[in-house]
């Protein structure tokens, strides 16, 4: 029971976002990808308002929690509904492709559920961090701040660790066996927001192919390098969506919306998010027009700014200060790049001969145009380079570093590369601030 | 033809992950003793502690005071902490004479045996020991 209840707390999160979204008049017009943001949504409400509550000293309690999205659905009833969303007509996707994804998604529960697909990363610091948040009702300083804990990653970003403490507190305890099946819950997040997004542009049948694609290559890659319960199929699922607004929905107030919760998620779920949402944010000011640019900036670049600056005045408030501390005294240096390149390149192999690579460069081979494609190939060129440089200013040998650390970095540009060939896919091109010129994409049939 | 490349990718894909399902053991719908139990070999190698930390967990009061030592060192510690929330998991340094503060309730020592005279034996378990504080 204590396992349903867990998993139900995730399974919750698009019920507790849904309010904020509908308050904040930024439903998007696909289910799909209403699901996704909303989710992101209830991920971001939660860690927040456990963010607030223990800084402002007040024990969590799970009414108290609830609270915010409760008046929200109050406020929303009583607010007049905005106009509604024009439903796009773009088909449905094929049986076999809904089957195709069901199927993956079977695959990776399966993998997930039977102790396939994790690493010790689970029970050194995201469990852990979790049971201490719940029992101590509040971000445990005084354990994050102890000495011998600090290869816990005193100050890593909090979301997954209160999303866990608010889950055992549902739950009653930790329910070992239900985190590793946040990997498909999170997944199939990924999947409806890349579904929902991509569908209006690229039709509904050539879509759903795309997404079986995604989760194919996302569920591999999740299950080879053991992320079951760790914090990288949030990021995943969150990268997905924050891209899948960029290309496909950028020109829309729900797409730029969608991306500012998906970036704020990101930025609260790993400390590579930020250079993700930094580079998705520079990508997306840079193809805006000069009169959209504030648009942007208000609606998707704001509130990331403001959940790093939450995170970084909590950690330096209370000592807790480590990678935000920004006092790493690490030089770039070329004496490894060698090395770098070898041992980052064998990551890349995912012991698969690249062949999630390979997949993703068939889908880019013969695109038809590359102007959509460029915002996430800047995108995961820019995160790649982000990765060179972090293990080229390592202060040692970096072997170890790129070992552990390199094929999940390297999940983030191969879904960029993924949504780069999505993209081309598509012949509608979307247009900051001047609406979409829409011409009739692959598969919408006849 | 795109279509067909879309389709193939996601094959290949599809069964890279089946794949990778069976590398790591036979098919099977019994839950895992651990959450590491069919994961990569190395990542397997702390198998038998967690079952350890489970019959630790099982037999030491909630609320008491332990320390975990066994030959991993900080990584030991920090998984017992996880694998023993109802108690409260102290690092081994604590066990050094001198040191400040008052001795844990329990010391459960992974293989291998534990010498310290503040410390009784309570019990044999499978993969190790469990000390008691004398009183």
């Amino acid at each position: 029971m204590s396992s349903f209840l867990f998993l139900a707390a995730f399974a919750a999160l698009p019920f507790i976002g849904f309010p904020f979204l509908r308050v904040s008049r930024t439903v998007p017009p696909s289910r799909a990808a209403c699901v996704a943001t909303s989710a992101a949504w209830g991920g971001v409400a939660i860690c927040a308002e456990m963010l607030l509550l223990t800084f402002l000293r007040v024990r969590w309690t799970l009414p108290l929690l609830l609270a915010a999205p409760a008046v929200c659905v109050a406020v929303g009833r009583r607010r007049r509904a905005g106009p509604p969303a024009p439903k796009a007509e773009n088909g449905a996707p094929s049986l076999f492709a809904c089957c195709a994804a069901a199927l993956v998604l079977v695959a990776v529960t399966y993998a997930a559920g039977t102790a396939r697909a994790t690493s010790a990363d689970l029970m050194l610091f995201w469990a852990s961090k979790g049971q201490k948040f719940a029992q101590a009702r509040a971000i445990d300083i005084a354990f994050l701040g102890a000495p011998e804990h600090r290869l816990m990653h005193t100050d890593y970003p909090p979301l997954l660790p209160c999303l866990y403490a608010f889950a055992t507190m549902i739950a009653g305890r930790f329910a070992w066996g239900a985190s590793l099946l946040t990997l498909p819950i999170f997944l199939g997040i990924a999947g409806l927001a890349f579904f929902g997004l991509a569908r209006s542009s690229l039709g509904g049948r050539v879509a759903g192919e795309l997404t079986v694609v995604l989760l194919a290559l996302c569920g591999f890659v999740l299950v080879v390098t053991g992320c079951a319960g760790n914090a990288d199929p949030p990021l995943v699922a969150f990268e997905v969506l924050a891209l899948s607004a960029l290309v496909f929905a950028r020109d829309r107030g729900y797409g730029l919306a969608a991306m500012g919760i998906a970036l704020s998620a990101a930025v609260l779920t790993k400390v590579e998010g930020t250079v993700f949402a930094a580079l998705v944010l520079g990508v997306a000011l840079v193809l805006a027009g000069r009169g959209a640019r504030r648009r942007v900036l208000r609606t998707a670049g704001v509130p990331p700014a403001l959940a790093l600056l939450a995170w970084v005045v909590f950690t330096r408030a209370h000592g807790l200060a480590d990678v935000y501390g920004f006092q790493s005294g690490s030089r770039l240096s070329f004496a490894h790049l060698p090395l770098v390149l070898k041992e980052t390149g064998r990551s890349a192999a995912y012991g698969a001969w690249y062949a999630p690579w390979i997949a993703v460069a068939a889908l880019l081979i013969g695109c038809r145009s590359g102007a959509r494609s460029l915002a996430p190939l800047a995108v995961g060129f820019g995160f790649t380079g982000f990765i060179l440089y972090l293990y080229l200013s390592a202060a040692a040998d970096p072997t170890l570093f790129i070992v552990w650390s390199a094929s999940r970095l390297l999940v983030t540009p191969l879904i960029c590369f993924f949504v780069a060939a999505a993209a081309s896919t598509s012949r509608a091109s979307p247009t900051m601030g001047g609406g979409a010129s829409f011409r009739k994409p692959e598969g919408l049939g006849t | 033809m795109r279509s067909a490349v879309r389709w193939t990718a996601a094959g290949l894909l599809f069964g890279l992950l089946l794949a990778s399902i069976l590398r790591h053991g036979p098919l099977t719908l019994a839950a895992p003793a651990t959450p590491l139990s069919h994961s990569e070999p190395a990542e397997q190698s702390s198998v038998p502690y967690l079952l350890f930390l489970r019959e630790v967990s099982s037999r030491v009061p909630r609320g008491s005071s332990i320390v975990v030592l066994d030959a991993t060192g900080e990584i030991g510690y920090m998984l017992a902490i996880g694998q023993l929330p109802e108690q409260i998991v102290m690092h081994p340094s604590v066990l050094i004479p001198g040191a400040p503060g008052a001795p844990p309730d329990w010391v459960a020592r992974f293989g291998g045996d534990f010498r310290d005279p503040r410390f009784t034996l309570a019990a044999r378990l499978e993969a190790g020991a469990l000390y008691a504080r004398a009183r």
